[in-house]
């Protein structure tokens, strides 16, 4: 908590780089687990914005090359675990459609560790405020995308 | 908003005689009977194009030429569409774009000069190629369809990349392979996104003039295209050569040692490199010297072959499905068991129309010409 | 949550059954209401309460490792989310005067004079769903429970592995806060026989299952794990799945399994390790196993308060203080008292997809008293408002007391939302969801004549459906309002950081509006649906299903390929538990069929389906008619042994049904095949728990062979029992396994690896070879007869021509998939097609039974109204861009999309909205955009992807 709280001071000195990422959340498992946090007071970082979608299948490399080429430096696509799907095997095609966007991704230059699929129950409010001070120190410590128009 | 009259003049809209030639002729209007380039032009001409801009088949044509072909004026329909796309572009209206706009998003993505791709993984170890040199090869969207395309449709794009560099090994030469290509454009340019187009192009212009290479091969009749007429249009010639793949082996035919292949094969001709470039003979010239293949033409052919049924990854409906089968059946028709193309895209659209209802299957054989000349010199 | 939600469920936390009168289908029952302490109409659950609360106490649900305040919830997915103020700890006495949390209120819901209230509520029947307790493992002292830090149960271990438990997640021994290297597991503490007047003489069902996967999870989350040994008697993965499950673990080489019950642990004073005393019963070598952590498996023992509620009830408890069962039904689900069920582990142990399938099953049966209370929806017309034109957005910013407004700075919040393009209206409210709010918003969206409408307030998750009713009831559709969450994703999450929590507020804002201008009415549609059911397969669970349905009044299709009804009862002789004769049982089910409105069609066979939820068209070898709804209750088959232990070579060797066949035959002197036995040996697992034939364990076996032993012994005959685990999990299999040895039935083990060898001549078995492991000596065991223990495998040809016809997914196993393994064992992913039974895994007759009755009553939840509402966020198929490449129709696991020929010789796919579920993900693989994810099309998505950044670009 500390340590992110050092981060928003830095940040408005504007040397420090605070990243832009897009989340994408299923709603029946990791938004429900965005929201456990939020029902335990689970502080972590705000740099990052939520996208609610129905189930992580839905997820298409489209959404998350357009947040690249809008300029985000980070994007998460997050599903229920396996055999937890609302919708049966839908993660099961997250996984198809993450393996596509991963490869473009890495083949375009971009760090592959920029984007992330990852499973939060709707339980798991801890791991997903873990998953995001994770993830943001992760982007935070690549630096900003090359596509990143503002480069704050 | 009206619709510049130095553009109407430029793509020659206004000669336009309402003889409606173009429709006649025209793929879409065949199967779709509310697409007519006659009716999209008078448009233009007379009420400032102001239906057609929200109109989203104002991205279904497929900038064929083939209208162009038979209009006796020699109005630029297609420069006509693209022109009129522009103005839609800068008011926010978009067609339907295929895979949800993944493809249009790489093409501006990698307009930012600072992107480091990694484009260059498939370059086997039996693959030759150098840093420096006089031959040039522009390897264009392969990559990017490898990751997007080959899973689906079981094939390999890239594997087009590995056998153009086969076949310049094959004749001695080591090309240079830039290792941050970027996309030519063709897409944009054709969508009316002239800015990216321009980007895009000056950052491979500057690229090309850095590595002082002589002649550029490229397996794309879309990148040919590009490089060889449009970047000198709005952006100034280079001091390199262009040559389209086919160009390539069929003025090298002599030193093509060939083994017997024994299929009966029939040709595509992808638009850029017939309408557009006039490249008609090459390939079908090599095609039939190499040993055992009976070749076969498709009905509609060479002048009046017709498209693959999508360009620009944009508008691909029903009736661009249409087409494809209709070509599909000529292909079998033919005789041939082999369907040839020397255009990646081509490939893709027509495996793509491949798919689906198993009665509706041909089952033709769909190969690259750059995959079928490198099939007959494998040892 | 859902049933937090639905309509027709009121749910009464906090209270007591304190009497019941009457009769079944016209019962009495005076609940006590305990105090509360906080109003629930007016507690939004903000949970501003807890945090000036000066008292914690030990946290109940986090077994005690966790604290909590005086007033809270009791865990985080409560329902209702009000908060209870715990009276014995609150320091609001006369004396004292803390009144902390009413001050903190901003809803005055604090009310510390709640003196509770007593209501009285006409019900048709009662479902007694008690569940159990753990048991106590400190009555056991030779284990240190209590006594040693590191000795910990699986209840506490279970928290500590939940990643929202007291340590999130991170496994650390309790003496020093290290992660544990070492962990031994301590299986049947409290269960089968252990710890004299406190133990249990029952199997406790779950506790093998949850040992082997707490090893895969520790596994998981400390992967350098050293060790990780379980202790057991038998291994009972007795379950779908479960075997293979167990299988799995052996790819880990950490985790081992030692058969042993421990005598002793004791603390090294030093360290805190733990000494783990045990003898290796494979072995015979004592072990004295220093351990850092040592996890009691703790059986389930009924709960205390089961003895208040017999009474109440007047119904009776078994000896082990659950409720005892009616077993003249062969149902797990009847008490003594008509019209009182019980579910789960109210009436003993059961496991999660069980317990799930017998409450359906109570449902079911409870309907047959209460169908006559349903309740008819009355429709309400509403004028619909002119929602025409460009976007009028109204937005509303909710500041939930100072839970948003504590944190965010609203007034900047609604600056920056006045000018978003298409925004016609901004207000700010204290409380939005409370009526107040809600009627403010209406108002504002008439007088300003909005067509859309975003709320930035808390989760749509728990508040859309209740802003989408307030746009409903003045006219506005629902699917024009849009939520943003900057109360659980923001202002709760960023507390102290104002400013930043502030700017991703304004984004989520300005994303949420950018979605609002392209959102769309859509329209609810409903379908009719044919109120009639077919069940296939006449065997005990599908007679169950089919007498309970009948018994709503439902019109009901059997067929059955067989000439007569019975299924497998026709093959058995006693039904254990309760030894009731499967005759009787059977003749019992068809004589109540005969007498119901059933309409049964023995040798008949199916012919096709096609059709849809509501809506199949079935043809049979018997004539054609429309249902609403299938029940797929067509059972297994026994496995056929092929050259295996003699079967075939020699005469003497039979399998257990074929000796089922026998004892049902045998008057007073049991004949086998002429001969009087003397010594009988039963081999176990024969085509189970063997990935060459069939690796899942068949469950009815172990308690099969039991019973048959029993009869046998009975009669004077010595009796073998050569087995792998003796897994007698089900309701009183255990005592009756305990009452076979006291019988004197032998029973000893054996290894996959070094399997029992029948040695014989001609065409006769004489002995039966095996290593025993005790004193690990070749036995020889003369025997006259040798009986199988078949397992239970799928019935091939007939599961796959339902396949093909149904397209219901077959597991690995080729039995059919269940929609969820736990919560959903009887549905299918098919709506309107059902499981029950043995179709989707071997089962005895009481699960079966109980199957019948959860199908039935899944059934009966949609065929009770004559249409099925259908949600409108669905997915939808453009035809004009449609190229029919069918890749919707292969990634749907619902079949919803399919290819149809729209014109001569053009294909196109369509969606069936009654089928459809809404999850996009056909939308994620259409190439062409043809399809619309209703409510989440990409145009919206990317509108929010555009809004965020757009500022940015400027």
């Amino acid at each position: 908590m500390a340590k992110s709280a050092e981060k928003t001071k830095k940040s408005k000195s504007k040397k420090v780089f605070t990243p832009n990422i897009v989340a994408f959340a299923c709603n029946w498992c990791s938004y429900a687990g965005a929201d456990a946090a939020g029902v335990n007071r689970l502080q972590h970082s705000p740099n990052f914005r939520i996208i609610r979608t129905m189930c992580s299948g839905r997820v298409t490399p489209a959404f998350v090359l357009k947040a690249f080429n809008a300029g985000a430096d980070g994007v998460l696509v997050s599903g229920c675990h396996f055999g937890d799907c609302h919708y049966i095997f839908g993660n099961h095609k997250a996984v198809e459609q993450f393996d596509k966007t991963k490869a473009l991704v890495k083949t375009l230059g971009l760090d592959e560790r920029r984007v992330r699929l990852e499973w939060v129950s709707a339980a798991e409010g801890p791991r997903w405020a873990e998953l995001i001070n994770e993830f943001v120190e992760q982007i935070t410590a690549l630096g900003p995308s090359p596509l990143n128009h503002k480069k704050k | 908003m009206t619709i510049a009259t130095d553009k109407l003049k430029s793509n020659r809209a206004f000669l336009c005689l309402e003889c409606g030639k173009c429709t006649a002729v025209c793929p879409i209007s065949r199967y779709n009977e509310l697409f007519s380039p006659r009716r999209m032009l008078a448009e233009g001409l007379f009420y400032d194009a102001e239906n057609l801009i929200s109109d989203k088949l104002l991205w279904s044509c497929l900038t064929c030429q083939l209208c162009s072909q038979r209009c006796p004026v020699d109005v630029r329909f297609s420069e006509y569409m693209r022109d009129v796309r522009a103005d839609a572009y800068l008011q926010g209206k978009r067609g339907n774009p295929s895979h949800g706009g993944a493809l249009h998003y790489i093409m501006e993505m990698v307009s930012e000069s600072k992107l480091k791709q990694n484009r260059t993984g498939w370059i086997n170890g039996d693959l030759k190629v150098k840093k420096k040199g006089d031959v040039l090869y522009f390897v264009g969207c392969l990559p990017y369809y490898q990751d997007f395309f080959a899973k689906d449709f079981d094939f390999s794009p890239v594997s087009i990349a590995a056998d153009t560099v086969k076949i310049l090994n094959y004749l001695g030469i080591e090309p240079v392979i830039l290792d941050n290509e970027r996309c030519c454009g063709h897409d944009l340019y054709w969508l009316g996104q002239l800015q990216k187009f321009d980007e895009l192009g000056e950052e491979n212009m500057k690229q090309f003039e850095k590595s002082e290479v002589k002649t550029i091969v490229t397996a794309c009749p879309e990148c040919a295209l590009v490089l060889k007429r449009l970047y000198p249009e709005r952006l100034g010639s280079g001091k390199y050569e262009v040559k389209h793949i086919t160009e390539l082996v069929a003025e090298n035919i002599d030193k093509f040692n060939f083994k017997e292949l024994g299929e009966k094969a029939t040709y595509q001709d992808p638009c850029r490199l017939g309408r557009y470039l006039n490249v008609y003979d090459q390939p079908r010239d090599s095609i039939k010297s190499i040993p055992g293949v009976e070749f076969t033409e498709l009905a509609h052919c060479r002048r009046g072959a017709i498209c693959c049924g999508t360009t620009n990854w944009m508008n691909c409906d029903i009736t661009s499905k249409q087409i494809q089968k209709s070509r599909l059946q000529e292909a079998v028709q033919s005789g041939a068991g082999t369907l040839i193309t020397a255009c990646p895209k081509c490939q893709i659209h027509f495996r793509c129309a491949e798919m689906g209802d198993e009665n509706e299957k041909t089952g033709i054989e769909i190969t690259d010409f750059v995959n079928f000349i490198a099939k007959a010199i494998d040892n | 949550m859902d049933a937090g939600r639905h309509p027709n469920i009121e749910v009464l936390t906090n209270s007591e059954l304190t009497g019941l009168n009457g009769r079944a289908g016209n019962f009495r029952a005076q609940v006590r209401k305990h105090p509360r302490y906080v109003k629930e109409d007016r507690c939004t659950g903000c949970g501003q309460c807890v945090e000036d609360c000066p008292v914690v106490v030990p946290n109940e649900f986090e077994v005690g490792m966790g604290g909590r305040k005086a007033i809270y919830t009791p865990f985080a997915q409560a329902v209702p989310n009000t908060y209870i103020i715990d009276k014995d700890h609150c320091l609001n006495e006369e004396f004292l005067v803390c009144s902390n949390c009413a001050t903190n209120c901003d809803r005055d819901a604090i009310f510390f004079d709640d003196k509770g209230e007593d209501v009285e509520i006409e019900v048709g029947a009662v479902i007694l769903a008690t569940g159990f307790e753990v048991y106590d493992t400190s009555a056991i002292s030779s284990y240190g429970y209590g006594l040693y830090d590191n000795v910990l149960t699986n209840m506490e271990l279970e928290r500590v592995l939940n990643a929202s438990g007291p340590t999130q997640g991170h496994i650390v021994r309790p003496s020093d806060h290290k992660p544990p290297k070492k962990i031994a597991f301590i299986q049947c503490v409290g269960s089968r026989g252990e710890g004299g007047e406190a133990g249990c003489e029952y199997c406790s069902r779950f506790c093998c299952m949850n040992a082997i996967k707490d090893c895969m999870l520790f596994k998981q989350h400390e992967p350098d794990i050293e060790e990780l040994v379980v202790y057991y008697i038998d291994m009972r993965a007795a379950g779908k799945g479960f075997e293979e499950f167990y299988q799995r673990s052996f790819d880990m080489p950490e985790i081992k399994y030692v058969r042993g019950r421990p005598s002793k642990i004791t603390e090294d004073p030093e360290t805190m390790d733990l000494i783990v005393q045990v003898e290796n019963g494979e072995t015979g070598e004592i072990y004295h196993h220093r351990v850092d952590m040592a996890i009691l498996s703790a059986g389930a023992v009924a709960p205390k308060s089961n003895e208040k509620l017999a009474e109440v009830l007047g119904i009776e408890l078994d000896g082990n203080g659950f409720f005892s069962l009616d077993t003249k039904y062969g149902s797990p689900l009847h008490t003594s008292k008509e019209g009182v069920f019980v579910c789960g582990c109210a009436a003993g142990v059961n496991d999660i997809s069980d317990s799930v399938a017998m409450a359906s099953g109570a449902a079911a049966e409870a309907e047959g008293y209460a169908a006559k209370l349903r309740v008819e929806e009355e429709p309400v017309e509403i004028k619909e408002l002119d929602m025409s034109g460009p976007p009028r957005i109204g937005v509303f910013l909710c500041h939930c007391g100072i839970n948003i407004a504590g944190v965010l700075d609203v007034e900047g919040l609604k600056d920056s939302v006045a000018n978003l393009p298409g925004v016609a209206y901004v207000e700010n409210n204290m409380f939005l969801c409370a009526d107040e709010g809600q009627r403010m918003m209406q108002e504002k969206i008439i007088e300003h004549n909005l067509n859309r409408v975003v709320a930035a307030a808390c989760t749509p998750r728990t508040h859309e459906p209740i802003f989408q009713d307030s746009c409903e009831q003045i006219g506005l559709n629902p699917y024009l309002f849009e939520m943003v969450n900057v109360r659980d994703q923001c202002s709760w999450v960023h507390t102290n950081h104002p400013e930043t929590a502030t700017d991703k507020a304004k984004d989520l804002i300005r994303m949420g509006v950018a979605k609002a201008r392209h959102l769309q009415p859509l329209y609810r549609s409903k379908i009719n649906i044919t109120q009639s059911v077919l069940v296939i397969g006449g065997g005990v669970a599908g007679m169950r299903a089919a007498l309970d349905l009948d018994a709503q009044g439902f019109k009901v299709y059997l067929i059955e390929k067989q000439g007569r009804l019975g299924g497998m009862l026709n093959h058995l002789t006693k039904v254990y538990p309760a030894n009731l004769s499967a005759v009787d049982l059977a003749r019992t089910m068809v004589e109540k069929m005969k007498s119901s409105r059933v309409e049964v069609m023995t040798s008949t066979e199916l012919n096709s389906i096609s059709g849809f939820i509501g809506n199949f068209d079935v043809s049979t070898t018997n004539g054609d008619f429309k249902v609403g709804a299938i029940i797929l209750a067509t059972g297994a088959e026994t496995y056929k042994p092929v050259d295996e232990f003699g079967y075939g070579e020699y005469d003497n060797v039979i399998t257990n049904i074929e000796l089922e066949g026998i004892l049902h035959e045998a008057k007073d002197k049991i004949e086998i095949r002429g001969g009087v036995p003397e010594t009988v040996v039963f081999i176990q697992c024969v085509g189970s728990r063997d990935p060459e034939k069939n690796a899942g364990c068949s469950r009815y076996c172990c308690p099969t062979t039991i019973k048959q032993a029993v009869r046998l012994r009975e009669n004077g005959v010595n009796v073998v029992v050569l087995h792998r685990d003796m897994r007698t999990v089900g309701a009183k299999s255990e005592e009756h396994y305990r009452h076979a040895r006291a019988l004197g039935v032998k029973f000893v083990r054996y290894t996959p690896e070094r399997l029992p060898k029948v040695i014989g001549n001609g065409k006769k078995a004489n002995n039966v070879e095996i290593l025993e492991l005790a004193l690990n000596r070749l036995l020889e065991i003369p025997t006259d007869y040798i009986v199988l223990a078949t397992g239970m495998v799928p019935n091939q040809t007939s599961n796959s021509h339902l396949h093909e016809i149904l397209k219901i997914p077959q597991g690995a196993d080729g039995f059919f998939m269940e929609r969820h393994a736990k919560l959903g064992p009887v549905e299918t992913t098919t709506e309107g097609v059902f499981l029950a039974g043995c179709v989707s895994g071997p089962r005895d007759i009481a699960d079966s039974i109980a199957q019948g009755s959860a199908a039935a009553a899944k059934v009966a939840c949609f065929i009770a109204k004559d249409k099925v509402t259908l949600d409108p966020t669905t997915c939808t198929v453009d035809q004009t861009l449609c190229r029919a490449c069918g890749q919707c129709v292969e990634i749907c696991d619902y079949l919803a999309p399919s290819l149809t020929m729209i014109s001569p010789g053009v294909m196109a796919a369509q969606i069936n909205q009654a089928l459809c579920k809404g999850c996009g993900t056909c939308a994620s693989w259409c190439p062409t955009g043809a399809i619309s994810s209703l409510h989440f099309t990409d145009e919206q998505i990317n509108s929010m992807i555009d809004a965020l950044f757009e500022e940015q670009k400027v």
